[in-house]
């Protein structure tokens, strides 16, 4: 029997004729797992299917062991073991943090006030925003609303928690806390985030998966990822000829990403970011030479 | 993980958590709480004297009908905007409409506390014998009357609030529909003579009143139509209109609900037909002279 919490089975799905995720087989077990991939590489799109918050053009999606296209109970059933956090929020105007809580509880299908109450606190104070209860969502910060919604999607400790870029608006201490409070979810279930930021996912991610185009590009662990990179960043006093990218670090020393290393150039150990943009660059080149 | 998931898991009672939820947002919306106000002032002052209360069945059907339409456009529009931000909810759009329709029980309590007062001052305060009722014209009619275009009224505003939340859901949407309503029940009044038998399609219309006659411009006169099959009409609306709003979500099957509608489309159909042919079918005329 399959342990994955997701599946999603020859899963596609276009707009129109435009193809926002092309056919994708995929298993999401347990563990923190990170989705990269630049601006319209379909990342939300996956996220919105595993969310069951839109339809797929072809395949079968499970959640939980619930065939989400199959039928509307099923959909209902898999809700049930899933929080999700999408990309923008709007809240409902007027609401407490407390009130909105409440209500979402509720379409959550919370009915006991009493353990509904104590889940609302509990996720508040998950999301250091205990002390904000009371009040109202137009009166916090970016951040804290941030938080906010980040909190209905952890209530009831869910089996799947789906984040699109969770990390968004957050100052580092924020972010540090939602890596914790991640770490803790993943021992017993599926996190499944998107990102733009790679030190998130280097420094939280089981495993990681690079979208572009709608389709998988890389899909492993975070070592197997920085493994790809390995021999192909140099520090030096001069930029690689022909390096992907390169910058002066702060100790006055050039290190480059790509290219042909120079002769005082020394190899360092590459990192999430430095893999993702060899990645790309690599996909990048193939197009070329296959036009 | 799930660890109290085992908490939350009674479907049956997941309508009625989500009902009384809705049932105390409406009560504590704003626009209800001034229309509301609004209302009880109008019970503050005398009854008219030729028409005692049920000349103030415009206190209760823009107060809590009017205001009723702003206050459910707003509920549904939060209710969705609570949905989207927690992006899927195991509550469907479906329930959440009918939860919503649950909480009509507020404008309609209101209403009948509205109408309790209503009959109460209209045996403290009897009208004159030159307003209403007269003639055929009896009490029972005018206690129809003031159910229908007060308490009915009062719940027929919110739920074409929660249609036009569900199906127009842009900020200002409700404002608009609330004039639009007022402007067509103004037309609708049977002040011109074509519209007589027409003006009860519309949902809010008189049926005695000062209207006039050559030469007596307050003489009270009684419209044509029963409003017993009136306020069955109203009802049927009603219903159609809280079926219409759960037909937008699209994710369920639309089909029983589409056969619904048109059981419900055809039944208001026939009470609308019942209420212009039943009643009288001419315009009677207070004998006694307005005196104003």
């Amino acid at each position: 029997m399959s342990t994955a919490t997701a599946v999603l089975d020859g899963v596609s799905k276009s707009y129109g004729r435009t193809a926002a995720l092309r056919t994708t087989d995929l298993e999401l077990g347990y563990g923190v797992i990170g989705l990269l991939g630049p601006n319209g590489a379909g990342k939300t799109t996956m996220l919105r299917l595993v969310a069951t918050s839109l339809p797929p053009t072809t395949g079968r999606i499970l959640v939980a062991g619930h065939e989400v296209t199959a039928s509307m109970a099923a959909r209902t059933a898999a809700r049930r073991c899933l929080g999700y956090l999408p990309q923008e929020v709007v809240f409902p105007r007027g609401m407490t943090a407390f009130s909105f809580l409440d209500y979402v509880a509720v379409l959550k299908e919370w009915q006991s006030a009493d353990s509904r109450h104590r889940e609302v606190l509990r996720v508040l104070e998950l999301v250091k925003l205990g002390d904000r209860a009371t009040k109202r969502i137009a009166k916090l910060s970016g951040g804290q609303r941030r938080r906010l919604a980040l909190a209905q999607s952890l209530m009831g400790s869910p089996d799947l928690v789906v984040l699109d870029e969770p990390t968004t608006g957050l100052d580092p201490e924020q972010r540090a806390s939602l890596c914790g409070i991640l770490s803790g979810l993943a021992g017993t279930g599926t996190v499944l985030l998107s990102t733009h930021q790679t030190e998130d996912v280097a420094a939280l991610c089981d495993r990681v998966i690079v979208l572009d185009d709608g389709a998988i590009r890389f899909d492993g662990t975070v070592v197997d990822l920085i493994a790809t990179a390995r021999g192909r960043v140099h520090v030096a006093s001069l930029a690689n000829p022909g390096a992907l990218n390169s910058w002066r670090t702060g100790t006055g020393a050039v290190r480059s990403v790509g290219g042909q290393p120079g002769i005082d150039a020394d190899a360092v150990e590459p990192t999430v970011e430095d893999a993702y943009l060899l990645l790309r660059a690599a996909r990048q080149d193939n197009e070329g030479a296959n036009r | 993980m799930s660890a109290i998931h085992t908490e939350r898991r009674q479907p049956d009672a997941r309508l009625a958590t989500l009902a009384r939820k809705d049932i105390l947002r409406y009560l504590r919306h704003p626009a209800f709480l001034i229309g509301a106000a609004l209302t009880v002032a109008s019970c503050l002052f005398r009854p008219d004297e030729q028409f005692s209360s049920a000349l103030q069945v415009i206190a209760p059907a823009a107060g809590l009908g009017l205001f009723g339409m702003i206050v459910m456009a707003s509920l549904t529009r939060s209710s969705d905007a609570a949905a989207a931000a927690a992006g899927t909810v195991s509550t469907s759009q479906r329930t959440r409409t009918l939860a919503l329709g649950c909480a009509l029980v507020v404008p309609f309590a209101a209403g009948l506390v509205w109408f309790a007062w209503a009959v109460w001052a209209y045996n403290h305060w009897p009208a004159a014998p030159q307003g209403a009722p007269f003639g055929d014209i009896s009490d029972t009619y005018m206690y129809a009357t003031m159910f229908d275009l007060g308490v009915l009224a009062a719940v027929g505003g919110p739920v074409v609030g929660l249609v036009i939340g569900r199906w127009l859901p842009r900020r200002g949407a409700a404002p608009i529909a609330v004039v639009v309503m007022v402007l067509v029940t103004i037309v609708m009044q049977g002040i011109f003579e074509p519209l007589r038998y027409l003006r009860l399609v519309a949902p809010w219309t008189y049926f005695v009143g000062p209207f006039g006659t050559d030469g007596d411009g307050d003489r009270t006169l009684a419209l044509t139509g029963s409003p017993y099959w009136y306020g069955a009409y109203l009802v049927a609306l009603c219903t159609f209109g809280v079926l219409f709003a759960m037909l937008r979500d699209e994710e369920h099957s639309r089909h029983g609900l589409k056969r619904a509608l048109a059981v419900v489309g055809l039944v208001a159909v026939v009470f609308c037909t019942l209420a212009i042919t039943g009643g009288p079918q001419e315009v009677l005329v207070n004998p006694l002279p307005s005196g104003r």
